[in-house]
C-alpha cells in the first residue's frame, strides 16, 4: 500500500477501528493457550458437574453444556473460524484469479465456457447445494473420517466451490481492461512472454480490486461456516468453532440463553468489522475516491 | 431480444441438466443408501434380502443408468415417492411451497417497503444523522449470521418475556394464531432482507441524485418530494430490481436457515430435512424446482431492466 493508499485508509475512522478489532481478534486467538494457562482449564474436556455455571472469577464467561469453560471455547473458536475464513477466502481468490485471468488472456470459446459456467453458479441456489457438498461422507471418496485437519480442509474446499465466481468476474474484466492498454502493447511488442506479461504486468493492477474482494469474502466466509456448523455439517465438534458452539444453541436459549448469545456476538463482531475494513480498503486503494471522514 | 431470451433458456436447461446430475451423483456419495437404512430398522433382514432389494429398486445398477432413470421419469411428471413421508413426491412439496408462501411473501413485501424507504430518507442527506443510523442498520443486516438472531429474538420475546411462541404452525386454526407464530421468523426475515434494499437504495440515490437533470428538475422548482420519487427514484431502480428478483426466487425456495430455526414446514425445511434424511426423490425434485425458479427469476429481472431502462437496450 503506497503512503497516499495508507493516508486515505487511516482517514476513514471505521475502517481503521475495525481494523483494530481485527488484529486484537487474531491476538486472543494466538494468545488461546496462555489464557487457558493462566485461568488454569481444559477447554476441551468435559466436567459434567460444572454445566452452566455462571461467570465467575474462575470462569470468566461461565461454562457451557459440558461444564467446558466458554471464554476457552471462544479464544480456540476464534483460531478455527478466523482460519478457515481467511483460508477460504483466498483459496477462493486463487482461483478467482487463475479463472479470470485464464478467460481475458485466451478469450473466445475459454473465456465462453468459463464465464458461463460463473453465471450458472451464481445464479443457483448456494445454500442447499452447500449443504449437499458437506453432507458428503468422506469415507466414500476414499478418505479417512474424524481428522481434524481433514476436515478444515473439506469446509474451505466446499466454500471455495461456490466462493471464486465474484474474484474471477472482477479480474476477467479489469484484465481485459488493462490487456488494451499501451504499455502491455509495448511490452508485447518487446518480446514479453505470456506468463510475464500477466504476472509482471497485468497482475500488479488487478491486487487492489482482488485485495477489496477478498477481505469482503472472508467476512462472509465466516457467515457460511456458521451456518453449516449450525446445521451440523461444517466443522466436526469436539474441534471448536463459533459456528459449531451454536450448533445447539437452540436448546440453550432456554438453559442458558447467554452460552448463545457470545459466539454469535464474536461472528457478528467479526464480520462487521471485516465489512468496514473491506469497505476502507476499497476507498484507501481507489485513486479517484474523494477522502471522507466517517 | 427473442434471441437473448431462447439463449438464456437454453443456457438454463443446461445447467438444470448438469445441476440434476451432480446432485443425483454427490446424494449418492452420503452416507447410508435406503436399503441399509431398512437393514438398520430391521435386524432380520439377512444379505441375501438386501441383495434382492437392492436388485428390485435397481440400486445395484451403474450410477449413470440410475440416473437416466430417474430422469426420464421426471420429464414425464414422474418423480416418484417421498421415503420420509410416505407420499408422493410433489404432493409434499405442494403444502411446504404453501407454508414457505405465507412466511415469505409478506416478509418479502415489508422488506423491500422498508428498506427502499430508508435508502431513500438516508440519501437525501448523505452524512447527516439518518444515514449513519440507515448505514449501520444496513450493515448489521449484512453481518449477522441468520440463525443467531432468529435465537436472539427467542430468548427475547419466547423465553424472558414469553410474548410469542418459540417456533412451529399454529396448532389452532384462525388468523390470530398464524399471526403469533409467523411473527417471530416474520421479523427475523425482515430485518435480513430490508438490509439489502436499504444499502442497494441508498447507493443509487446518492449516484442519482448527484446527476444533471435532478439540478434540473430542483431549478424548475419542483418539490423535493417529487424530485426523490419522480426524478431520482426512478433512475436507482435497476440494482433494486434485481435484488427484487432474487428475493422472488426465494419465495419458492423458502428461507433455509430460518425455517429451521423456527421449525417451519416449509420448503427450506423440507430441502434440509431431505437431503440429510436422504430422501432422493424429494430433494432432487425440490432441488430442481429451486434451481429452475431461481434461473427464471434472474432472466426475468433482466428482462424487466430492459422494460424499465432503455439505455440498457443497446
Amino acid at each position: 500500500m503506497s503512503s497516499r493508499a495508507l493516508a486515505r485508509f487511516l482517514a476513514h475512522r471505521a475502517g481503521v477501528a475495525s481494523a483494530v478489532i481485527l488484529l486484537a481478534l487474531v491476538a486472543a486467538a494466538l494468545s488461546a493457550p496462555l489464557v487457558a494457562e493462566a485461568i488454569g482449564h481444559d477447554p476441551f474436556a468435559p466436567d459434567l458437574l460444572n454445566r452452566f455455571l455462571p461467570p465467575s472469577a474462575t470462569h470468566p464467561l461461565g461454562t457451557d453444556e459440558l461444564g467446558r469453560d466458554v471464554l476457552l471455547r471462544l479464544l480456540y473458536g476464534a483460531r478455527v473460524s478466523l482460519a478457515v475464513g481467511l483460508a477460504a477466502a483466498l483459496a477462493s481468490a486463487a482461483i478467482g484469479l487463475a479463472i479470470g485471468l485464464a478467460a481475458a488472456w485466451f478469450g473466445g470459446l475459454v473465456d465462453a465456457v468459463l464465464m458461463r459456467l460463473a453465471d450458472g453458479l451464481l445464479a443457483l441456489p448456494a445454500l442447499p447445494l452447500l449443504i449437499v457438498l458437506a453432507a458428503v461422507d468422506p469415507a466414500q471418496l476414499g478418505l479417512p473420517r474424524d481428522v481434524a485437519a481433514l476436515d478444515l480442509l473439506r469446509i474451505v474446499v466446499i466454500i471455495a466451490i461456490f466462493g471464486w465466481v465474484k474474484v474471477a468476474r472482477i479480474t476477467r474484466g479489469a484484465a481485459l481492461a488493462i490487456l488494451r492498454m499501451d504499455y502491455v502493447r509495448a511490452a508485447l511488442a518487446l518480446g514479453a512472454s505470456a506468463p510475464r506479461l500477466l504476472w509482471r504486468h497485468v497482475a500488479p493492477n488487478l491486487a487492489a480490486h482482488v485485495a477489496v474482494a477478498t477481505t469482503l469474502t472472508v467476512g462472509n466466509v465466516i457467515l457460511v461456516e456458521s451456518v453449516l456448523s449450525f446445521l451440523g455439517l461444517g466443522i466436526q465438534p469436539p474441534t471448536p468453532s463459533w459456528g459449531n458452539m451454536l450448533a445447539n444453541a437452540q436448546e440453550l436459549a432456554f438453559a442458558a440463553p447467554m452460552a448463545a448469545v457470545w459466539p454469535g456476538l464474536a461472528i457478528f463482531v467479526t464480520v462487521v468489522a471485516t465489512n468496514f475494513a473491506g469497505d476502507a480498503l476499497a476507498d484507501a486503494l481507489d485513486p479517484r475516491a474523494v477522502v471522507r471522514r466517517g | 431480444m427473442l434471441r437473448l431470451i431462447g439463449q438464456r433458456l437454453l443456457q438454463g436447461a443446461v445447467t438444470v441438466a448438469i445441476l440434476s446430475f451432480a446432485a443425483y451423483a454427490l446424494i449418492g456419495l452420503m452416507p447410508g443408501d435406503p436399503i441399509d437404512l431398512a437393514i438398520a430398522g430391521d435386524p432380520r433382514l439377512s444379505a441375501e434380502d438386501a441383495a434382492r432389494l437392492r436388485a428390485l429398486h435397481g440400486l445395484d445398477q451403474p450410477l449413470t443408468s440410475r440416473y437416466l432413470a430417474w430422469a426420464s421419469g421426471a420429464l414425464q411428471g414422474q418423480f416418484g415417492f417421498s421415503r420420509l413421508f410416505a407420499a408422493p413426491a410433489h404432493e409434499v412439496l405442494g403444502n411446504a411451497l404453501l407454508n414457505s408462501l405465507a412466511l415469505l411473501l409478506p416478509t418479502t413485501l415489508l422488506s423491500a417497503a422498508i428498506g427502499i424507504a430508508l435508502g431513500v430518507l438516508a440519501a437525501r442527506r448523505p452524512r447527516g444523522a439518518l444515514d449513519y443510523a440507515v448505514n449501520a442498520i444496513a450493515f448489521a443486516g449484512i453481518s449477522l449470521p441468520s440463525f443467531w438472531l432468529g435465537i436472539l429474538l427467542i430468548i427475547l420475546f419466547a423465553v424472558t418475556l414469553g410474548w410469542l411462541p418459540a417456533g412451529g404452525p399454529p396448532d389452532t386454526p384462525g388468523l390470530a394464531a398464524w399471526l403469533r407464530h409467523l411473527a417471530l421468523p416474520g421479523a427475523t426475515l425482515t430485518v435480513l432482507g430490508l438490509a439489502s434494499y436499504a444499502r442497494q437504495t441508498r447507493a443509487a440515490m446518492i449516484d442519482a441524485l448527484g446527476d444533471l437533470y435532478i439540478r434540473t428538475a430542483r431549478a424548475k422548482g419542483a418539490p423535493e418530494r417529487r424530485v426523490l420519487l419522480h426524478h431520482a427514484l426512478p433512475n436507482a431502480a435497476i440494482p433494486i430490481v434485481t435484488i427484487a428478483g432474487l428475493d422472488f426466487a426465494t419465495l419458492v425456495s423458502g428461507a433455509l436457515v430460518v425455517e429451521t430455526v423456527f421449525a417451519w414446514p416449509g420448503m427450506g425445511k423440507l430441502i434440509y430435512d431431505a437431503i440429510l434424511g436422504n430422501d432422493y426423490n424429494l430433494a432432487l425434485l425440490a432441488l430442481m424446482l429451486t434451481a429452475i425458479v431461481t434461473l427464471a427469476a434472474n432472466l426475468l429481472a433482466d428482462l424487466a431492466q430492459l422494460a424499465i431502462d432503455p439505455r440498457v437496450r443497446q
